[in-house]
């Protein structure tokens, strides 16, 4: 083997340059040698600390990402060491785990680059490694690492679609006979698997029944149509395959889990995290959910409010609730009805941070730019008059909760918070792609220009800089190049000297 | 859309911007290359992920462009196109974007979204994957030349993080990191009602263990009942302050590692329980450790518990409120609250049990601990089943009014008389109308002077006693419970306040200000007090000319008011009306176990604001 051996200090040496710098600071340590082989004969070293072997694993991974994907010989010797660690009674389980998710990640990411690889027994021996692993359920001590090995397996079946379905059955099966905290880890190898089988339908697969496997599970072999290359760009067809047996398979093995979110969501008590993946289900099935948008709506904004979540699930919250609106409001009259309906809750409170009043201040504001006739406020809760009083009533109570920058230096934040929501509920009612001059009008004799007006007596104190900042901002815009910087001063009382 | 989240990339960088760890993950970064390359035009192709010098120095750019790690977050003065805050949105402070320069190639790329989460002197950030077309959606919000998202436009940011869950996925990630390299990955607090005042001591010593200590407990099941002060019992409200800080011990990297390699080893997070997977990395399993015959053994719950059986519940009400005693401003007092539970329960059974008090007119809303089974709300009596995890966990958060009047209230002003010395009277009310059982176990009141230095005091209060450091004045009106049990009580404490002569403060940095909108006609010359006809709006003018403006995250410039906040811890049934009766707790399959219930109330953002000064207000809605 070409290269030195590198004492312990010097691999850490070599990982921190690596990692501030690259491949390219490796050289002088390597003198040409392979990275790979100098890592394997160090990590076989029973008088390497662990630690240090577990960062060679990682800084292995990590050299995969900008190196040439490796040759086969040395994927071979990598399958070779970590069969030894495996192996080894005397290697920690932290060790192993880890050798055996560096290993894959290595494979994936230099299989996929060279094609041809796939065929080859590399791959055949690391998918037997972790198959003679995972092939003994319910076993005690190393439950942990089988449940890291369907791991592995998941994620070259991720790579590798359909790698692993012609085994679904004994898949299926172990997942049944797993009962530890690790039969998760089978499940979700199986739903992995069966997904792809089910999306994909690899043709000339063997799998005729789920429940009596045709061919054995070891010795494995890489599946004919991957090693032909067909394997992306399989398309649907109608197969031998029972799906009435997939279903069932599905739903016993994964009912009330269907994918990680479930399990990061078990794990952290947190229901935010379940949230986005709620809303992913929704759009995708709009027309299902029809009617029931206001109590998704309803169900976000109580994120925003509980004080038990991070400010910035509460700020995300937010966010979805004014993507949410865009998506669905459209040309729908009941639709901006039933948003309009909900403005009061968007009031902020008094103990809300700056930045969910910003934000909050934006939903009022939207809610001010949905009313677009005269008489669409009218009936509205807590309102009885028309369009432009129940706007500028949204506007003048939102900013309540600001109201400091009246007396508050000009640069403090609520001035920020204030001025923006300013800005915000002027375009809020312009077109803002394709303005016209008609717009112009619109926005100079909107009521909430009026009552910016009204509140000249404080906007005044604000130092040029703001006004100017403020100004700016509506000349920059594409509604505003139709409105001269004088009109707008004009039409504001603040022409200045 | 992406059904799940997966991390490309993740950056610990201390107070000095120097990355101290870092992790890639190659599957994933694969994905995105992938997905580069289909989508790769003449602006847009494949870089790969920044080396740890190349991402310090863009952090460090960023926050020289931004004014603070955190950023403007909205659009100021300051604000250059291409950058966070062009976009003018707060979030850009928690989700942000690096320009990543490859010198050797002179290439200048955009790495976004980065979360960005800073807990003590570290800034960590995590990269996850999204869509070719949501990096350039973003760039191009970032360059456009318009006056900043409208409200509605075709592209906004709201749309884009709706379409992106990976990012609230990435935000766990970072803040599970953040707790486990600052040793504060702990369990909530539950209080076992044989020892009802378990805290102080065990407090301390459990907050000050470190990494270390937890993992080398043995296993979950023997961590102790009180474990922890996190959650509920933040004193200043909501809102974590983000600000980073000196002092901390050094990072446990291996620690960090370890958790990394189980909890995402490809990047994709499968279980971020941090004390189930450090208690499976330092215990592993033995032989003795049966899988259950019956049933499967959740992921959740890697060990099953084996002992005496008892199942504990401990409802802990915190009170917020904003009290002005003034006719035109109604007070505003809101409880939040949790219920944590234990269940030292062998096998896995299902625990059961009614809760009453969800009368919904109070309650406004209920968020349960996914483990817990509730049928549709309504009503104020609700079953609620549920198979426990080990340990301590929160089985539900709550938010609700109060059920009964405020327990503290009355009103506290303070005028100044002269521009050193103020005269101030509180006049309160504890407990009116309150009933035994319940009872307060103490009760203080803090005047808080920042920006003033007290020289002395004085004035003696009916009931307590007084203390002062150099920025406050602090009034313990009850220390013990006994004196306090069963009965209102009235306080009152008229007094003066003596400050060292106001000297104005130059402020080296604003926090997100509006920025170099500079202080030039900040008067600061001190003109004798005598000929002033309103002393006090001059000082208070003063005063506010030298305020720095206060970061996006607090909820207004406190300094810039006179205000008390109160602080007590009562014992007894919750202000919420949230309550368990021990006798309805049942578990299946039957097995004999005590039951203990314990209730505490305390305040978080408890304020009085002064009567007669400034105060920030929110509008009612008028519903």
């Amino acid at each position: 083997m070409a290269g030195k051996l590198l004492s312990p200090t010097e691999w850490e040496s070599v990982i921190d340059d690596y990692n501030l710098g690259g491949a390219a600071n490796l050289h002088r340590w390597t003198g040409g040698a392979s990275v790979v082989d100098l890592c394997i004969s160090s990590l076989l070293r029973k008088d390497f600390p662990v630690q240090l072997k577990l960062n060679l694993l990682t800084f292995l991974e990590h050299d995969s990402l900008d190196d040439s994907p490796l040759p086969s010989s040395s994927l071979s010797r990598l399958i070779d060491a970590l069969r030894s660690v495996i192996q080894s009674p005397s290697d920690p389980f932290a060790l192993k785990d880890q050798f055996l998710i560096s290993t894959t990640a290595i494979f994936i990411t230099s299989l996929l680059d060279n094609d041809e690889l796939i065929s080859g027994s590399p791959l055949r021996d690391l998918v037997e490694l972790f198959l003679t692993i995972i092939n003994r359920p319910n076993h005690g001590l190393d439950r942990h690492t089988r449940g890291v090995a369907c791991e592995c397996l998941r994620q070259l079946e991720l790579a590798f679609p359909c790698l692993l379905s012609e085994i679904t059955p004994h898949l299926w099966s172990l997942c049944q006979s797993e009962r530890t905290h690790v039969s998760q880890w089978y499940v979700l190898l199986l739903s992995t698997t069966i997904l792809n089988v089910v999306k994909l339908k690899p043709s000339g697969t063997s799998i005729s029944s789920m429940s009596n496997a045709t061919i054995p599970l070891i010795p494995f072999s890489v599946p004919q149509f991957l090693i032909d290359g067909v394997g992306s760009d399989f398309v649907w067809k109608e197969k031998e395959i029972c799906y009435k047996e997939l279903r069932r398979v599905v739903a016993a093995g994964t009912s009330g889990f269907f994918d990680e979110g479930a399990v990061l969501m078990a794990a952290l008590h947190v229901r935010a995290i379940a949230l986005p993946y709620f809303l992913g289900i929704y759009f995708k099935f709009l027309d299902s959910f029809q009617g029931q948008e206001l109590e998704v709506a309803s169900r976000i904004m109580l994120l925003s409010k509980e004080p038990q979540h991070h400010l910035v699930f509460r700020l995300l919250g937010l966010h979805w609730i004014l993507g949410f609106f865009a998506l669905i409001v459209g040309e729908d009259e009941a639709k901006k009805r039933s948003i309009l309906d909900m403005s009061l809750r968007f009031y902020p409170t008094i103990f809300d941070p700056l930045a969910i009043k910003a934000l909050k201040l934006d939903l009022l504001a939207y809610c001010s730019s949905l009313i677009c006739n005269p008489g669409d406020a009218s009936g509205l809760k807590g309102v009885e008059a028309d369009k432009g009083v129940y706007q500028v009533t949204l506007f003048k109570d939102g900013l309540v909760s600001v109201s400091a920058f009246k007396w508050l230096p000009p640069w403090s934040t609520e001035t920020a918070v204030a001025f923006r929501a300013f800005h915000k509920f002027l375009i809020g009612g312009s077109p803002h792609s394709d303005a016209s001059s008609s717009s112009v009008g619109t926005l100079i004799e909107s009521d909430i220009f009026y009552t910016l007006q009204v509140a000249n007596e404080f906007v005044c104190t604000a130092p040029d800089a703001i006004l100017y900042g403020l100004v700016g901002r509506c000349v920059a815009s594409e509604v505003s190049r139709h409105v001269s910087l004088e009109e707008v001063l004009a039409a504001m009382g603040w022409g200045r000297q | 859309m992406q059904s799940g989240c997966c991390i490309r990339g993740l950056w610990i960088l201390n107070n000095q911007d120097f990355v101290i760890f870092s992790r890639k993950f190659p599957v994933v970064e694969r994905r995105w290359r992938v997905a580069c390359e289909k989508e790769s035009d003449d602006n847009f192709k494949y870089h790969l992920l920044p080396y740890d010098s190349e991402l310090a120095s863009a952090f460090a750019d960023r926050k020289k462009r931004e004014g603070s790690a955190r950023g403007f977050g909205i659009r100021v003065s300051q604000s250059v196109k291409g950058s966070d805050s062009w976009v003018d949105d707060p979030i850009t402070r928690h989700v942000i974007s690096l320009h990543i320069n490859k010198e050797e190639k002179g290439e200048n790329h955009l790495l976004w979204p980065l979360i960005l989460h800073i807990k003590g002197p570290y800034s960590i950030l995590v990269l996850p994957l999204v869509e070719p077309h949501h990096l350039k959606s973003y760039s191009r919000m970032c360059n456009r030349s318009d006056c900043g998202s409208a409200i509605g436009a075709d592209e906004n940011l709201s749309s884009l993080l709706l379409d992106l869950p990976s990012i609230t996925g990435a935000f766990i990630v970072a803040h599970t990191i953040g707790e486990i390299i600052l040793g504060e990955a702990v369990e909530p607090e539950v209080v076992a009602a044989s020892s009802p005042s378990v805290g102080g001591l065990l407090d301390s010593l459990t907050g000050s263990i470190g990494i270390s200590g937890i993992s080398a407990r043995p296993k979950p099941v023997a961590a102790p009942v009180a474990a922890s002060t996190a959650s509920g019992t933040a004193v200043s409200g909501a809102v974590m302050s983000d600000a980073p800080k000196m002092g901390s011990r050094p990072l446990d990297k291996d620690v960090l590692r370890s958790f990394i390699s189980s909890a995402m080893p490809f990047g994709t997070p499968l279980d971020l329980s941090y004390s189930n997977i450090s208690a499976i990395k330092t215990t592993g399993f033995s032989s003795a450790d049966m899988p259950p015959a019956d049933r499967k053994q959740p992921a959740w719950k890697p060990y099953l518990y084996r002992g005496k059986q008892r199942i504990l519940f401990t409802i802990h009400d915190t009170v917020h409120a904003a009290m002005y005693d003034r006719d035109e401003i109604p007070d505003c007092i809101t409880i939040s609250g949790q219920v944590n539970c234990r269940a030292e329960l062998e096998g896995l059974p299902d625990v059961s049990f009614p809760l009453t008090g969800l009368d919904t007119a109070r309650v406004q809303s209920l968020t349960f601990h996914p483990c817990a089974q509730v049928p549709e709300h309504g009503g104020d009596k609700q079953a609620i089943t549920f198979s426990p995890p080990l340990g301590n966990f929160v089985l539900m958060h709550y938010q609700a009014l109060c059920s009964v009047g405020p327990p503290i209230k009355g009103f506290y002003q303070l005028s100044m008389v002269s521009e050193n010395e103020g005269a101030f009277l509180f006049k309160l009310s504890l407990m009116e109308g309150y009933k035994t059982p319940i009872t307060i176990e103490f009760c203080a009141v803090t005047m808080p002077f920042p920006r003033r230095r007290v020289v002395s005091f004085d004035g003696t209060p009916s009931i307590g006693t007084v203390s002062n450091t150099d920025h406050s004045v602090e009034w313990k009106i009850i220390t013990n419970t006994r004196s306090a049990s069963g009965k209102s009580i009235e306080a009152t404490f008229p007094g003066t306040v003596r400050f060292a002569p106001w000297q104005a403060q130059r402020m080296p940095s604003f926090g997100s200000a509006i920025g170099s909108v500079a202080d030039e006609d900040s008067d600061l010359e001190t003109e004798s007090s005598s000929s002033m006809v309103n002393v006090e709006d001059q000082i208070m003018e003063k005063m506010s000319k030298d305020l720095q403006a206060v970061d996006l995250e607090d909820p207004f410039c406190w300094q810039a008011y006179n205000y008390a906040k109160v602080s007590f811890k009562m014992i007894g049934p919750s202000l919420s009306g949230m309550s368990i009766d021990p006798k309805s707790v049942s578990i299946f399959p039957a097995v004999k176990a005590t039951v203990e219930i314990s209730t505490q109330v305390t305040s978080g953002d408890y304020i009085l604001w002064n009567t007669l000064g400034k105060c920030p207000v929110a509008a009612t809605p008028e519903a």
